[in-house]
């Protein structure tokens, strides 16, 4: 028998965008280490004791889905519980599934930890990567913020020399990213931490991400304005990136540029 | 005194109906009455009035015209006071025969308005000048069609026990088609069925006239039916006019098909065909050996197996054309694309882009049903089977001599697969009159099922009668010799039911979603229901089929009855917003209240899309009549590759036999943005004049013209993802 729990608010059954190409049950995880005022998820922020769940039943639950080719982790930050994380992904891959999982990469010592079990990873780079940017868009002191970028970086390039799937993810908000020089800025980063190699492989992609203003934790950000798909198109045709991708309502979940 | 005053009083002159101005004649009504009260003789058994019965009524008919000395005189007037006085002597079965149906004028005032009778019992109908001349026609002909028949018939029908489908064409027309393409690129077209009205065309020699001539059966077949054409094994029997043509050409004749189809506005009332088509990816293992049918002959040295390069790229072009959608970039609603699920499709490679652009276009509009014939209640690759327009299904096995001839066309036999009539069952109102009591219900289920067998019975004797007598004409046409286009023999006589959810949930306690008993007890009376058809089928020698009733009005039609009927126990278990309901009854009968549809789970049931599956799948092979699994996608923008893979487990490992994936979909009018969700603003350009449209039982139509309990059925389900 297990003795690993988790905090688990939610499983989706069965989803259709959240795992590229493949009908995926997706888990959401409570608990997280970030502070971000966009945040879609926030009231996963917390952790409850009514969130906790035997590893075991949750494996059973997913082994019994006939639909599912695949198994989404998201959040919260998954990797905050990454022992238990890394006992269900041993469990589910028993039964033929894909597992992928969300992070915000601050945690790259569970990342490098995890990554035996995984299939993919989605990993966000919410901003340039430099600390008075990062603390705004994650919510995070200044004095912490240095530290925060090194640790993403440092899973960026754990995740490229990897051999799992890696998607890096930037929601495109409004007056916060959705400059051209922020986005080349992240380009720029990232290509030095290892995305070329990685993506000319066909293992890494980039993706800009429609912002939904209505339900940010901060009230600041559920008033900004609403970016149609052709202005984040016409933003992206500038940038200069290998396998780029729009997650758009008006494109579709992975719209190839 | 007064009484000789009244009698010389003299009588206006009587203005009839049929446009002439006559003094009063009491003969006349004798007469009228002899003659009319034979239809007592032919609807009821009952014999016709004898002239002294007569005589005396028409003679009180006289003394209360004078009584009220009347200035004016019409023949409908007089009917009037004729109909009064047959009820006065206890003559209903007369009254009924000898009265009039009419519209009141206020009412054929609304008509002209698009307002209302019926302004939305079928979203497939938009108002314009033939909508309101259709309305019209149908008010008259279901009042007809009611007093034609039995009275213990018609009050289940009023009452709510049962639901007679399609009544304003109960004498007139059958129910539904799915037509062998063969027959009439052998025999050519005659779209009045006979060649004295219409031009008569041989066989299809070109491409682009067998593209129009199958679009032309349809809209003919149309004018013959009251419901739903269609095509099985449309792209097999296809394939020997796309002999050497280019994908170009092939595409451009799969766009010109859609587009005949979508713009044929000249189906009953002004709407488009209702249609549907099977899209086979390849050969089936049945026609492989079988002789291609066409250009008006049966080839020697070819079989449709040596044509499979052409059925797929067919295929291919169709489903690249529906991607495209029309000029605006908006959804073919029709024909309903019925791609065909075999195991071949799944386990060669080959066919992979056909499996990929059907869900593709599921991602996009959402527009793909998925025939699937793997399942063995299905027939497998042994037989012919589709499902077709409202998701009826319709099979030959395989096992029969006639099947052989069929498929080799000999002598031109051929196969024709359809529904002559559905009648649809009320079941929650079985479980309100039994109490709790298992055995009630039974007895209850059998009384009302008897009931739904005598109509479609009488139904098939009024249909012979026409048919024999060459007024179904399309339909039973024979060129130059043929056999007749349609059996109307072998037509299926479907009961439909609706509410086994609520069935459930007033006896046994809880909803199928909600306890494993309910799903138990729903199987129950399932066997049992296929049990008594199968009696029926036994005794008459008839083909009656069980199904589950698409309901587009039924499922409001008959919880309403019953919230008037049965208030206590219906207001615990309709489904849609009750509170609005109880408001608005009594001001109108559109009312947002619905039964769940045949034996689906509550389409707001907070279950997981596997669960809802393990539960209606069980369902599928006792329905052989027909059934749909939908799979509601509550997000914006599915991905068409997990699409496939969720199509390849349903096809190979559930025993749905039929699925759509249904997409919320938003047209933006300024921008032409066609997308995901029920959004208020147009996610590309950010206009706020947007059209909405959904599925609606089994095709897409837009929100605005459904009824007011389909639209709050599609608030109420439950999708996927909540995004």
């Amino acid at each position: 028998m297990s003795k690993r729990f988790l905090y688990l608010r939610d499983i989706l059954s069965l989803s259709l965008c959240d795992y590229p190409g493949e009908p995926a049950a997706v888990l959401f995880l409570s608990g997280c280490n970030l502070f971000c005022p966009y945040c879609q998820n926030w009231s996963l922020k917390e952790q409850r004791t009514s969130d906790l769940v035997d590893v075991d039943r949750v494996v059973e639950r997913l082994a019994r889905n006939p639909l599912i080719t695949a198994v989404k982790v998201t959040g919260g930050e998954p990797l905050l519980q990454h022992a238990a994380l890394q006992e269900l992904a041993a469990k589910v891959k028993e039964y033929g599934l894909l597992f992928g999982v969300d992070t915000n990469g601050s945690l790259p010592g569970a990342l490098q930890e995890l990554l035996p079990y995984v299939d993919l990873v989605s990993i966000d780079v919410k901003a340039p990567l430099i600390p008075e940017r990062y603390g705004v868009i994650t919510g995070v002191p200044i004095s912490e913020a240095e530290e925060l970028v090194a640790k993403v970086k440092k899973s960026l390039r754990h995740l490229f020399k990897s051999r799992v799937l890696v998607d890096v993810r930037t929601v495109v908000i409004p007056s916060y990213t959705s400059h051209l020089n922020d986005l080349q800025s992240i380009v720029k980063d990232l290509e030095e931490l290892g995305y070329m190699e990685k993506a000319e492989k066909g293992e890494a992609s980039y993706t800009l991400a429609e912002y939904v203003p209505g339900n940010a934790r901060a009230p600041s950000f559920r008033s900004l304005p609403y970016m149609t798909a052709k202005e984040l198109v016409d933003l992206a045709k500038k940038l200069q990136c290998k396998a780029l991708y729009i997650s758009h309502r008006g494109l579709g979940y992975r719209y190839k540029l | 005194m007064a009484k000789l005053e009244a009698e010389h009083a003299p009588l206006p002159p009587v203005r009839r109906s049929d446009g002439v101005i006559l003094p009063f004649n009491k003969e006349y009504i004798v007469r009228s009455l002899i003659k009319e009260t034979k239809l007592a003789e032919i609807f009821y058994g009952i014999p016709a009035m004898s002239e002294e019965e007569a005589r005396k009524i028409a003679t009180e008919v006289e003394d209360e015209i004078r009584r009220m000395r009347l200035k004016f005189l019409s023949g409908p007037l007089i009917r009037e006071l004729v109909n009064a006085k047959l009820l006065e002597h206890g003559y209903t079965a007369y009254r009924n025969v000898y009265t009039r149906v009419g519209v009141p004028l206020y009412e054929m005032w609304l008509i002209d308005n698009a307002e209302g009778f019926e302004a939305r019992e079928n979203a497939n109908l938009q108002p314009n000048p033939e909508t309101f001349h259709k309305k019209k026609a149908d008010r008259l002909s279901k009042e007809a069609y009611l007093l034609m028949m039995p009275s213990y018939i018609a009050d289940a029908h009023l009452q709510g026990d049962i639901h007679i489908h399609d009544l304003e064409y109960w004498n007139t027309r059958p129910f539904c088609q799915d037509w062998d393409l063969r027959y009439f690129f052998y025999y050519g077209l005659m779209p009045d069925g006979t060649g004295t009205h219409t031009s008569v065309a041989g066989p299809a020699k070109h491409p682009e006239v067998a593209i129009l001539h199958a679009a032309k059966v349809l809209g003919a077949a149309q004018t013959n039916f009251s419901g739903g054409q269609g095509f099985f094994n449309f792209t097999v029997f296809m394939a020997p006019y796309l002999r050497g043509l280019s994908d170009k050409e092939v595409h451009q004749l799969a766009q010109m098909f859609l587009y005949e189809m979508t713009q044929l506005y000249v189906a009953r009332g002004g709407q488009p065909v209702f249609s549907s088509f099977q899209i086979e990816s390849g050969v089936p293992k049945v026609w492989r050996e079988a002789p291609v049918v066409s250009h008006g002959k049966v080839w020697r040295d070819l079989t449709y197996g040596d044509l499979e390069d052409e059925v797929h790229r067919f295929a291919v072009a169709l489903l690249d054309e529906y991607l495209k959608g029309d000029f605006t970039g908006k959804m073919f609603n029709f024909p309903k694309p019925e791609v065909v699920q075999r195991r071949r499709y799944w386990s060669s490679s080959e066919f992979e882009d056909v499996m990929f652009k059907a869900a593709q276009l599921s991602a996009k509009y959402g527009s793909t049903y998925y025939d699937n014939v793997i399942p063995s209640y299905r027939g497998g690759e042994d037989g012919v089977s589709c499902y077709q327009c409202c998701a009826y299904c319709f099979s030959e096995d395989g096992k029969s001599e006639d099947f052989w001839k069929k498929v080799y066309f000999e002598d031109g036999a051929h196969f024709s697969m359809g529904g002559l009539q559905v009648v649809t069952i009320n079941l929650p109102r079985i479980a309100y009159k039994a109490k709790g009591d298992d055995d009630k219900l039974l007895e209850e289920l059998r009384r009302v099922m008897e009931i739904a067998r005598d109509a479609l019975l009488l139904k098939y004797r009024i249909m012979k009668r026409q048919w024999e007598r060459g007024l179904i004409p399309f339909a039973s046409q024979t060129p130059r010799g043929a056999p007749p286009a349609v059996d109307i023999d072998n037509l299926a006589l479907t009961i439909g039911f609706v509410g086994m959810n609520e069935v459930a949930q007033h006896h046994v306690g809880c909803e199928l979603h909600e306890h494993r008993e309910a799903q138990k007890f729903a199987l129950k009376v399932l066997i049992e229901m296929d049990k008594i058809r199968r009696e029926f089928a036994e005794e008459t020698g008839r083909n009656i089929a069980l199904a589950r009733t698409p309901a587009e009005s039924a499922a409001q039609r008959l919880a309403v009855a019953d919230l008037i009927h049965y208030p206590e126990c219906a207001r615990r278990v309709v489904k849609g917003d009750l509170d609005l309901a109880l408001k608005l009854v009594g001001e109108t009968m559109d009312l947002p209240i619905y039964y769940t549809n045949g034996a689906h789970v509550n389409v707001s049931a907070p279950i997981p899309l596997e669960e809802r599956l393990a539960i209606e799948q069980r369902f599928f092979p006792i329905l052989s009549g027909g059934d749909i699994f939908h799979v509601w996608l509550g997000e914006a923008n599915p991905s068409p590759e997990a699409i496939m893979k969720l199509n390849k487990r349903l096809a190979l490992n559930s025993w749905v036999g039929y699925w759509a994936h249904t997409k919320d979909i938003a047209l933006c009018l300024d921008c032409g943005f066609v997308g995901g969700g029920l959004v208020e603003q147009c996610p590309v350009c950010g206009s706020r004049r947007l059209k909405y449209y959904s599925r609606i039982t089994g095709y897409y139509q837009e929100i605005d013209s459904w009824n007011a309990a389909k639209r709050r059925e599609l608030y109420d389900r439950y999708r996927i993802k909540l995004s």
